[in-house]
């Protein structure tokens, strides 16, 4: 067992004298001349080459410069096998014509085999689709109790069943999912109609063949056409039949009334009307949220909303985005990145049924203006009770360095500590050795890695070996960790929103399936309580208005909810052994 | 019309250091002052003032330094005697495409090298250089340029802008702040700084200070898009939503097409709960989005990086040639815009050049031959008519004036300058007093100044309509009331309908 497990452990079961003993050491190092004498405390710290993770990204490449060379790709944290631990699933490239790499790229799936070792396990559990790869997303879609993946591709996408034994197979054709020969992107699954079955988004780039490949220059040097250069693409929406079937809606559900450029993506009910709404980032064109009138039909109101454009009405470069309540008023808001030269946007939900660009007045804009900005999340990462970003970087230009000393190919990531009030601080010098390095990043997901209560990071770097970051960060508050089960709802309960109430601090999260830059992370709802050291409510609003509250839930621990079901109960202490 | 053309994500990073060329007004201004000089002698001087301005707003639109007031100044008569100085000989451009974008850029970084080389003591070449660095990406470079222009001369104002533009590019926006204040304290009248300097306030989220500084500008500059846009963004930032709507109301008078002033008045006004209005806005913004997305669209399947590449390198000739003619060396100067022009065949920084030259030299048929090019260049351009109004002016050709004022209006309707001037050439003739009342009228509607009440006032007096010109008079002292020329006026005229009046 490893110090983190250990500490995990422990936690669960003696959390006071030995959490205190930590956070005194945390705050003896943090305070030491020379060491850490910057009081942030956020500390994620680079384990990569401890990890036995050897995957490398490739994007096909050959110098052609074919747009969908720059999109790829996502990547998931979940537990596939069912032991308790999250594992990680890589999306990757694949040779382009031109290309002459004689490895043989594909997605990669690798097992946590606890204390930061991980083992790669694509061979034998049949999901290394050597397609080319761009998104990512997890969810029990069949209800039969384990995580099922499907990815999007340039080329037909790709679903995997979960076989429960730790393989799955291709269920593609069979659950009518291909969604024929299109670039790919952010996907997601979502109970559109709550019945209970996970249904399916898989929203497209660009209309791109290699016949139609844009050429371009600036000063001379070659560079990547954009999303402006090729037809747009609608989106396709599946309904689940519930006999592992999916059935194209996407014309009647009126999905495809739009085409459009889109990118990452997530779903939530951010009017809390009880039905989940699709946020779908587009490409220099404007996003689309798709607003869900309860039956599973749907029309874009994101000009309107709010969600379209930043506040100057301009478009953006869009490329992730994610959901979180960072302000803690009950009501669920959008960070969204974008390309250099832009601010990215906070979308503060007013609870009107609109978002206003809160970008400014929160700083959340912080450091981000000289990059492309990608994977990003609303984490917790010192369990203060408040939302921090991180923010994946790097240019899309390979060759950016060559004609501007402002933009470079690769970038440091960067953390934007909530600090309260609806502000932000860009704290990405103080917050340890895993802001140091650069990359080109894309995807980020976070998960808790080490079983230690808080959220670590991956990121998939575009052509290069990913990183991870353990999340160091001080140990003092408390914190809760809170998995849903449900019965009525899906099994995964995508779409539930869970309140955690501990004294004067109330925050809201719900379960995604699908979000960020097209990656997939978070089936295990995090929460910092900061100094509570008790919880005096949870509430989950089920998919459907079916509330439920339990009171007196334990700090420091991991709960399991099922729907219907009066109290909740702990996660037991993972085994390190696949599930039965 | 949008503030920023960020659409076009790849094409951000170069884009952001383009350097357009702003087509001065200038001669159409010269035109006006002439005519309200002779009428007005009192308000002549001011006027000239006003013009001045007009030049160097004009020079750093252009990117150009300001004209040095102790630099020695060109004749009016005669060409300076080194016009024998030898010319620069150029290269012939490579006749491979994916070389000539290379070729350039190293001949444009070299020009403004060769322009700091020839002018070691002086500030502006650095700033070409500084400019040309930016433009090709380097902005180190451009910024060591530009505090190489403030070792010579501490008092540049548009070198801290630059340094403001860098630091802004870069995110540092306290850095950014701090400069731009610097150049304010040294030239409060530099265009858009005031604007800039908002914007970075904003991004460091000091709404209050950036608000006040925008009440500040669209007080001295009513017609100021960016001000008016940005103030409502300002006040819309800080909750205040009826002076939001305000600002964005007036950014909409200035620019009815402007799509984003809608997207923020639609905003505020539904936080205001003025749902009727915010719809309307709504509906409007939708409209002229749609248009604004299919014109980028297609803008960016038309990006010409060769195109773009000669177009910045014919301006930094171009700029290169407006130094050396100034320093009287006229036979370089003529080399680097002939160079400019055959870049770019079509390339108007350089003939705008030789337009200010001629112009100086007061060769007024080179100045007209000029403008015809330019005009034939870019016949949507309504500056080009104003130009050649100014200098069929200068002629004393009122006719061909008139006719291309009424080309300017065909073109800008919207042109204060144009109705002014109109208006002016009118009451010089004494024609169309009818005619010269609407057009004056217009001109005050579009931009109310002291100088259209007073440009009012004379053709209300003209006409015999003394209570008019009184209180055209009185328009005039209520926007500037430190006048003292306007009390005076307002005095004689006051006695004179007094007198009228009398039996």
């Amino acid at each position: 067992m490893g110090l983190t497990q250990q500490q995990g452990a422990l936690g669960n079961s003696v959390p006071g004298i030995l959490r205190a003993i930590a956070a005194f050491a945390w705050a003896m190092w943090a305070v030491a001349p020379g060491l850490g004498a910057e009081k942030c405390p956020i500390r994620l710290h680079e384990v990569t080459k401890e990890t036995g993770v050897s995957f490398r990204h490739t994007d096909g490449s050959s110098g052609r410069r074919f747009i969908v060379e720059t999109v790829t790709a996502g990547l998931a944290v979940f537990d596939y096998d069912g032991d308790g631990l999250a594992d990680i699933y890589y999306v990757n490239g694949a040779p382009l014509p031109g290309c002459t790499d004689p490895s043989k790229p594909k997605n990669a799936l690798y097992r946590n085999e606890g204390n930061w070792k991980f083992r790669d396990v694509t061979e034998e559990s049949g999901v290394g689709d050597a397609g080319f790869g761009m998104g990512v997303t997890v969810a029990d879609y069949d209800n039969d109790g384990d995580a099922d993946l499907y990815v999007s591709n340039f080329g037909p996408n790709v679903l995997y069943r979960n076989n429960g034994d730790g393989t799955f197979r291709n269920a593609t054709s069979e659950a009518g999912v291909a969604a024929g020969d299109t670039v790919g992107a952010g996907v997601a699954f979502l109970d559109i109609d709550k019945d209970g079955d996970l249904d399916l988004y898989a929203a497209n780039y660009v209309q791109f063949t290699f016949e139609t490949n844009v050429d371009r220059t600036v000063d001379g040097f070659p560079e990547y056409a954009g999303p402006k250069d090729y037809p747009h693409e609608p989106d396709l929406l599946f309904r689940n039949e519930g006999n592992g079937k999916f059935t194209d809606i996407s014309r009647e559900s009126g999905i495809a009334s739009v085409a459009s450029s889109g990118m990452g993506m997530v779903c939530a009910d951010f009017d809390r009307d009880g039905d989940t709404d699709i946020f779908v980032l587009n490409d220099v064109a404007g996003n689309s949220l798709w607003v869900n009138d309860g039956s599973g039909r749907f029309q874009n109101e994101a000009v309107e909303r709010g969600f379209a454009f930043n506040m100057n009405g301009h478009e953006l470069g869009a490329m992730g985005v994610d959901c979180g309540d960072y302000d803690n008023d009950g009501w669920l808001d959008f960070f969204m990145t974008s390309y250099s030269g832009e601010l990215p946007v906070l979308f503060h939900n007013l609870g009107d049924g609109f978002l206003e660009d809160a970008t400014l007045v929160s700083g959340a804009g912080a450091g981000s203006l000289q990059h492309v900005n990608w994977g990003n999340g609303f984490i917790d990462f010192d369990h203060d009770g408040l939302s921090d970003l991180f923010i994946a970087n790097g240019h899309l230009q390979d060759n950016i360095d060559q004609y501007s000393d402002t933009y470079t190919y690769k970038a440091r990531n960067l953390v934007l500590r909530n600090i309260g009030g609806g502000r932000f601080s860009n704290v990405s010098e103080q917050a340890g050795d895993g802001l140091l390095p650069k990359h080109s990043g894309r995807g980020a997901v976070f998960g808790d890695l080490d079983l230690d209560g808080d959220e670590d990071v991956v990121i998939l770097n575009s052509r290069e070996a990913s990183t991870l970051l353990r999340n160091d960060s001080d140990p003092r508050n408390h914190w809760v960790r809170i998995e849903l089960r449900g019965l009525q709802a899906s099994r995964d309960a995508v779409g539930a929103q869970v309140t955690v109430v501990a004294g004067d601090l109330s925050q809201v999260r719900e379960v995604h399936s699908g979000r960020g830059y097209q990656s997939h992370w978070g089936s295990q709802l995090d929460f910092g309580l900061g100094s509570h050291d008790r919880i005096d409510r949870v509430e989950v609003r089920w998919l459907g208005g079916a509330v439920q509250t339990i009171a007196n839930l334990g700090i420091d621990r991991r709960w399991v909810i099922f729907e219907g079901r009066p109290d909740a109960v702990p996660l037991e202490r993972p085994t390190g052994k696949p599930q039965d | 019309m949008t503030k920023d053309p960020a659409n076009s994500k790849r094409r951000r990073a170069v884009r952001e250091s383009d350097t357009e060329i702003s087509r001065p007004r200038l001669l159409g201004l010269l035109a006006l002052l002439a005519v309200l000089g002779a009428i007005f002698p009192f308000a002549y001087s001011r006027l000239n003032r006003w013009r001045e301005r007009e030049e160097l707003a004009s020079r750093q639109m252009r990117g150009e330094a300001p004209v040095d007031a102790a630099a020695p100044a060109a004749n009016a008569k005669e060409l300076p005697a080194a016009q024998l100085d030898v010319p620069d000989t150029f290269a012939d451009l490579p006749a491979s495409r994916a070389e000539v974008t290379k070729f350039l850029k190293e001949e444009a970084i070299a020009t403004a090298k060769k322009v700091v080389a020839d002018f070691p003591t002086e500030f502006r070449p650095n700033g070409l250089l500084a400019i040309t660095y930016n433009r090709f990406g380097d902005a180190d470079e451009a910024e060591q340029c530009w505090q190489q222009c403030l070792t010579a001369n501490s008092r540049y104002a548009e070198a801290y802008s630059g340094l403001a533009a860098i630091a802004k590019s870069r995110g540092d926006n306290e850095k950014a702040v701090q400069y731009y204040r610097k150049s304010l304290e040294i030239d409060p009248s530099l265009p858009n700084v005031r604007a800039e300097l908002a914007e970075a306030l904003m991004s460091l989220n000091r709404m209050p200070e950036a608000a006040e500084l925008l009440e500040q500008e669209r007080r001295t500059a009513p017609t100021s898009l960016e001000a008016a846009y940005q103030l409502g963004q300002a006040y819309s930032q800080l909750k205040e939503y009826d002076k939001a709507i305000k600002g964005y109301e007036a950014a909409i008078a200035i620019d009815p097409n402007y799509a984003n002033a809608y997207y923020g008045l639609a905003n505020v006004c539904r936080r205001a709960g003025k749902t009727a209005q915010a719809a309307e806005a709504m509906k409007k913004f939708k409209e002229f989005k749609e248009t604004d997305i299919r014109a980028q669209r297609d803008q960016s399947r038309k990006f010409d990086d060769e195109g773009e590449v000669r177009k910045s390198a014919a301006f930094v000739h171009a700029v290169a040639g407006g130094i050396y003619a100034e320093a009287g060396r006229i036979r370089k100067a003529d080399s680097h815009w002939q160079r400019a022009i055959a870049i770019r065949p079509n390339d108007t920084a350089a003939r705008m050049q030789m337009v200010l030259f001629h112009q100086r030299h007061n060769r007024i048929a080179d100045v007209i031959r000029v403008l015809e090019e330019l005009r034939a260049i870019e016949p949507n351009d309504s500056g080009h008519c104003l130009n050649l109004a100014g200098a069929h002016l200068q002629l004393n050709d009122l006719r061909s004036a008139e006719s291309d004022y009424r080309s300017a209006l065909a073109i800008d309707p919207r042109s204060a300058v144009a109705c002014a001037s109109l208006a002016g050439i009118f009451l010089r003739t004494g024609e169309n007093l009818a005619e010269a009342r609407q057009m004056a009228q217009k001109a005050l509607e579009l931009e109310p100044t002291s100088q259209n009440c007073v440009l009012l006032a004379a053709i209300c007096q003209r006409s015999g309509d003394l209570p008019g010109a009184l209180e055209a008079i009185a328009r005039a002292r209520s926007l500037e009331p430190n006048n003292p020329n306007f009390r005076a006026i307002e005095s004689q005229m006051q006695a004179a309908l007094e007198k009228s009046r009398k039996p």
